[in-house]
């Protein structure tokens, strides 16, 4: 980590100027984790300097691994990271043919009270909020995954600020100190209805995987529910196992 | 976020979800007739029996003719983190297996098999094919390859009524370590759907997999098609 002993003071070059004030800004929580900063110009108006200099203000902080420039979108402010490497043992691994290119799109994010069966499933009153999210992986351009996830909403409660085009649930969880200790999952068989099917792109009554998995963090709390439904022609399962 | 506004028929099966929790409803529980169901919620028949349907589908309710719906008993579910047979499966799960022989033929070593069982082109292979029923309804297809130098003289025993494993364990001293399994969906074939009892093109469970001993060296090839009214496969990923 840089050194900020040397002090800066109205003296300093703007742009580490620029880059203490929004260092600061990011430690004291004004741009949590998973969040964006305000863009170049509008950085430039506040502060009545150049664009230039605050590219290279976010430079600096983008080369500390404080931030993250996606095109097209903007600058995301990173979250402290576990450095161990966690080996995870057991588990179903999605293991598809070919190709590396996932673009993954979220048709539906949205809040909504538990009711009942999420919260049986969470530990929760019916009334309590939770996160609803819809996704759908392709692969090389073929969809080969469809998403529901539902996040408590106490678990996660920025999840509605993080760009999730830009990091992961897991990310999130990460970001924000909840650590995934354990996952349950199940495979099954089933048949989709024909508005997810034509999403999948089966034919209707085709038979599709679905996989469901319960997240649980370091205190057994149940964190995350996913129903995943799978094509079978374009994905398998893989499980290690020993004695 | 979005506001959303969910499906009707959505809404009605997690209606009816979110229903037999809070009536704590037990499994074989009689739910409201279709009548009553749509004057306590507003749902109108036609989304009703959709999400009827829907979780009948998903195996969380099933219909008596004339009588009802009601709520079905959870699936078996077998956890797939040690190497079980389903001869210790039906064990756990306390049902009546029984397995009937389709074939047992010796036939030489394919490519495909040379990879899995690490023998050479021609080797002699054991190719084993068993019906297991659960409870006398056929649950599933297994297909067993053995390296035959390994397993001289298998045909001499009762594979009917014995568990491979078993046999590979105690009577050939075999050390089953470990393995990898991979799990898919595939369609039975009329000869398959035959046997299974269920019509052609079911989608069904495709389990393949390699079983090998304490130097990795594999011990067994196998393929499985099993049917997936009755189950379905658990695993927890630990950190």
């Amino acid at each position: 980590m840089n050194d900020h002993t040397e002090q800066i003071s109205y003296r300093s070059p703007i742009y580490l100027q620029l880059r203490e004030v929004i260092r600061a800004q990011i430690e004291e929580g004004e741009y949590p984790p998973g969040t964006s900063i305000p863009s170049e110009n509008e950085l430039a108006a506040t502060y009545g300097i150049n664009r230039l200099t605050v590219r290279n203000a976010i430079s600096t902080l983008v080369s500390e691994g404080l931030l993250k420039r996606v095109q097209g979108k903007g600058v995301y402010v990173i979250g402290p990271k576990n450095p161990r490497e966690l080996e995870a043992v057991g588990g179903f691994t999605p293991v598809t043919q070919g190709g590396n290119a996932y673009e993954t799109r979220i048709l539906i994010k949205t809040v909504r009270p538990a009711r009942e069966k999420y919260a049986s499933i969470f530990g929760l009153f019916p009334e309590e909020e939770i996160y609803y999210i819809r996704r759908l992986t392709k692969l090389d351009g073929e969809p080969v995954f469809l998403e529901d996830a539902y996040i408590p909403k106490k678990v996660l409660p920025n999840l509605e600020d993080i760009d999730l085009k830009v990091f992961s649930p897991y990310e999130a969880f990460e970001y924000y100190g909840v650590r995934l200790m354990r996952t349950y999952q199940t495979l099954d068989i089933t048949t989709l209805d024909p508005r997810e099917g034509k999403m999948l792109g089966v034919a209707p009554q085709q038979s599709v995987m679905l996989f469901e998995c319960t997240s649980y963090d370091q205190d057994d709390r149940a964190i995350e529910f996913t129903r995943t439904y799978v094509r079978g022609d374009r994905c398998s399962f893989v499980v290690h196992y020993h004695e | 976020m979005d506001s959303y506004k969910p499906k009707p028929r959505d809404e009605a099966a997690e209606t009816i979800e979110c229903f037999i929790i809070r009536n704590n409803l037990c499994p074989h529980d009689k739910l409201p007739s279709q009548r009553e169901m749509c004057a306590m919620w507003s749902f109108n028949r036609v989304t009703l029996c959709s999400a009827i349907e829907r979780l009948t589908q998903e195996g969380k309710l099933y219909s008596r003719p004339g009588s009802g719906v009601y709520v079905a008993p959870p699936k078996i579910q077998r956890n797939l983190l040690r190497l079980q047979s389903p001869t210790d499966y039906a064990r756990e799960e306390g049902t009546q297996l029984q397995t009937k022989n389709l074939s047992f033929t010796v036939m030489p070593c394919t490519r495909q098999l040379s990879q899995k069982l690490h023998i050479p082109l021609g080797r002699p292979v054991y190719k084993l094919v068993r019906l297991r029923m659960i409870n006398q309804v056929p649950s599933e297809i297994d297909t067993s390859y053995l390296d035959a130098q390994k397993v001289p003289d298998l045909e001499n025993y009762n594979l009917e009524t014995r568990s491979l494993y078993e046999i590979l364990r105690t009577q050939y001293r075999f050390q089953l370590t470990g393995g990898e399994e991979n799990i898919s969906i595939t369609y039975a074939d009329p000869m398959e759907a035959k046997f299974l009892e269920i019509p052609e093109n079911t989608g069904v469970f495709y389990l393949s997999g390699t079983v090998w001993d304490e130097q990795k060296t594999p011990l067994e090839y196998y393929k499985s098609l099993v049917r997936s009214e009755l189950l379905k496969y658990s695993s927890t990923l630990r950190r």
